[in-house]
């Protein structure tokens, strides 16, 4: 079966200036994303500490791809999901890149965040960004066969690609708003959840939750009473 | 930090995250309870203290009631028998002179003014507690002074109790005793010639009966053998005898003879005619007179021959050897007499032998008996000898308990029971109670079982509320669960002091003001405000009283 990937050429990076982003390992430069080095600590130590997890289970059993999702619309999956690619390309030892999938058709945020305007073709493309060891794999049109429509397509590409890179990080749909999300869960081994403490509620997490099985290696809480230390620099 | 460092800092997290929701209920239920405790009256205990005596009542008499009882027995049951009705009822009257309640319900309501605590082995501490320090110390010593006094009273009720059961069982047992020995005379009556006691002598007549038969053989042999010898000397006077008799007849005889048989054929013939004749005449007719004429001659003729026949007869006789024919008959005559007697003795051998031997035999059948008699009376001897002692045995415990019934009839009640009085009742002059931090520490333990209900409501309950790491944990033990500052755009800084819980925290000091200020006002620490010392009025006391 022919893959549904254009081939694309990983084009070199270029940093005129930095916009700091709220709650990211990363800042906007121009209209891609860059990494930042000094940011809150506890930002980063909580994303390495589920970067481990992760390699560490990875060694145990079958962790390649792991699906980033959130209840509902709004919980920071796309952050997150950047930020623990991010961690997961710093990791020493690790053979392969990592390629952080943007899942999601309608809202395409990671590909405008990191690929920038013109990465929003018809067709997903494998791009290289300025995060060190991270690929992207920009989202589908909402007509292209990687959407709803083919879930058979999505299982097969994350196949091929799996085989080229240690490990895939996939931004999820929310489970509870799109439809999108129970293919994309299906296709990860692994699921980190995202919830944002004081806002989310605990009927949607049940309800994600018997969606999904379960099957959470990790959850991301994001605290909004942290704030007052908190902050990108 | 150590895991009490750890679990002291969790707690503290959980109860400031939680802290309305514990503080009011507490707050408030302390409040509430020590509103409650600071009006209730002031109580007074009355004590005394009951020493049990360790030895025996002094009482002279065989005490076995009494002295099986141990002291710890007896201080394990003095509580009951110390709450018990009589007492009790005793009390009520003082303790409730008004009441109109029943007065099962006014006993129930004076036992929850006793308390009853032991002070040692041989001790115990008896307490009455009421709002009046005179009337708990009355009515304390009203109920010790009865209790002491059913002490007494109830052993003496069981001892003639005890009295009356056991007189009526000697009652029974001597008419079963009577009863069984006239079985016993009955049945010795009815077996009087086979009792065990005349078995030697049924033996001796046993043993005289073999003597006697043994010589009743012997004359009976020496009775045949006479006879034996009688009969053949009678076998030798045969001959002579017969000799005698067959005398040859004389001429005389012989013609006597034959004259006699010619007048009975003459009788004959005229007998014949002169039926002949009265058949056809009548006396009158010279016929008949001539026919009988001939009958009465012809028979005057007989017996004139049969005169002269006696009388040849005679002369014959007179004729023959008359001494030796004397001799013959009179030795005949004697050894026919002998023989007579011989003959009788040995009939009388016979018989006596006969008797003897039934004598013998109804004497071996008493003793063959003798062991089934035995037997019967042993048995009836035994159930005498039974009755016997149960009637000895019931007597004495009638005894026994009549002594004891006399003794505590007769003795004080101070001496008569095992108690003895060693504090008396004294007027108490302090307070003893209520204990109104206990109040408030309950009204504390209410309101924080109050919050930690609500918890577990709001977490089982409330869907819409947000989670939390530790809630997190809880629902996805498997999972890392990893806590980040919320940096994005949705991240705000909580209002540090919000409407709500300025107006929480202004009720949770209201309650801690006002609590303050009623324990303080009640320990005269401060003069309370007027209007909270009329809600601490116990006349105001309303669903508090």
């Amino acid at each position: 079966m022919k893959s549904n990937v254009q081939s694309a050429s990983i084009k070199p990076y270029r940093t005129p200036e930095r916009e700091l982003l709220p709650g990211a390992l990363a800042a906007r430069q121009g209209d891609k994303l860059v990494p930042v080095s000094d940011v809150d600590t506890r930002l980063s130590d909580g994303y390495l500490r589920l970067a481990a997890h992760i390699l560490l289970r990875s060694q145990q059993q079958a962790c390649r791809t792991i699906g980033v999702i959130g209840a509902r619309d709004g919980e920071g999956t796309t952050t997150a999901a950047m930020n623990l690619a991010v961690c997961l390309g710093r990791t020493r030892g690790r053979s392969g890149r990592v390629l952080l999938v943007d899942g999601d058709a309608r809202g395409r945020d990671l590909t405008r965040m990191v690929h920038g305007a013109k990465g929003t073709g018809r067709h997903p493309m494998l791009v290289s960004t300025a995060f060190e060891g991270v690929d992207l794999m920009t989202a589908p049109d909402a007509t292209d066969a990687l959407s709803i429509y083919d879930p058979a397509a999505w299982a097969q590409t994350l196949h091929e690609l799996s085989s080229r890179y240690a490990q895939i990080v996939i931004d999820c749909p929310s489970i509870l708003d799109n439809p999108e999300g129970v293919v994309l869960r299906e296709c990860a081994e692994e699921l980190v959840l995202v919830v944002n403490a004081g806002e989310t509620r605990k009927e949607d997490v049940d309800a994600a939750l018997g969606t999904v099985g379960r099957r959470v290696l990790g959850v991301i809480v994001s605290d909004p009473t942290a704030n007052a230390k908190g902050g990108a620099r | 930090m150590s895991w009490v460092g750890v679990a002291t800092s969790r707690l503290f997290k959980g109860v400031f995250a939680h802290r309305w929701l514990f503080g009011v209920p507490i707050a408030t239920c302390v409040f509430l309870a020590t509103l409650h405790a600071v009006r209730l009256p002031d109580q007074y205990t009355a004590s005394a203290v009951l020493e049990i005596k360790n030895l025996s009542l002094d009482g002279g008499a065989e005490l076995p009631t009494e002295r099986s009882r141990s002291v710890e027995s007896i201080a394990e049951t003095t509580r009951d028998r110390l709450l018990s009705h009589t007492p009790m009822a005793s009390i009520v009257t003082i303790l409730y002179p008004t009441s109109t309640k029943r007065i099962e319900e006014q006993v129930d309501d004076a036992r929850g003014k006793i308390e009853y605590e032991r002070v040692t082995d041989f001790s115990l501490k008896v307490a009455l507690t009421d709002l009046y320090p005179e009337r708990a110390q009355m009515a304390l010593d009203r109920l010790i002074t009865t209790f002491l006094e059913q002490e007494r009273l109830e052993p003496l009720r069981t001892a003639q109790r005890n009295v009356q059961f056991y007189e009526e069982r000697v009652a029974t047992y001597d008419a079963k005793r009577k009863a069984a020995y006239d079985a016993l005379d009955a049945y010795r009556r009815t077996h009087n010639d086979t009792l065990p006691e005349q078995q030697g002598s049924i033996t001796m007549e046993i043993q005289q009966g073999t003597n006697d038969l043994a010589n009743e053989r012997s004359q009976r042999t020496r009775a045949s053998g006479r006879l034996e010898k009688l009969q053949a000397d009678l076998a030798d006077y045969a001959a002579p005898r017969a000799g005698l008799v067959q005398r040859k007849k004389t001429v005389q005889e012989q013609m006597a003879e034959d004259a006699l048989a010619k007048a009975r054929k003459r009788v004959e013939k005229a007998e014949t005619a002169f039926n002949a004749i009265r058949a056809r005449f009548t006396p009158r007719a010279k016929e008949y007179v001539a026919a009988k004429s001939d009958l009465d001659s012809a028979e005057r003729d007989e017996a004139q021959q049969a005169a002269e026949l006696r009388q040849a007869t005679q002369r014959a006789d007179g004729a023959w050897d008359a001494d030796r024919a004397a001799f013959i008959k009179k030795q005949v005559r004697d050894l026919e007499y002998l023989k007579t007697q011989a003959a009788a003795e040995l009939t009388q051998a016979d018989a006596r032998i006969a008797e003897i031997r039934t004598r013998m035999g109804e004497a071996q059948e008493r003793l063959r008996r003798i062991p089934a008699t035995r037997e019967g009376l042993d048995k009836r001897q035994r159930e005498v000898t039974d009755w016997e002692k149960r009637h000895d045995e019931a007597r004495r415990l009638a005894d026994r308990h009549a002594k004891l019934a006399a003794y505590y009839r007769d003795t004080p009640p101070a001496e008569a029971t095992r108690f003895r009085l060693a504090q008396p009742v004294t007027l108490p002059f302090k307070p003893s109670g209520p204990s109104r931090m206990r109040w408030i520490l309950t009204g504390l333990l209410v309101g924080g079982l109050i919050g930690y209900a609500g918890l577990l409501l709001r977490k089982r309950y409330d869907v819409a509320a947000t989670l939390d790491v530790s809630d997190l944990q809880r629902l996805l033990p498997g999972a890392l669960v990893v806590s980040v500052p919320r940096l994005g755009p949705g991240a705000r800084a909580r209002p540090t002091v919000s409407i709500r819980e300025v107006l929480l925290g202004t009720w949770v000091l209201g309650c801690v003001v006002l609590t303050c200020l009623a324990y303080g006002a009640y320990k005269g620490w401060l003069a309370a405000p007027e209007w909270l010392t009329g809600v601490m009025d116990p006349a105001l006391l309303g669903p508090f009283s």
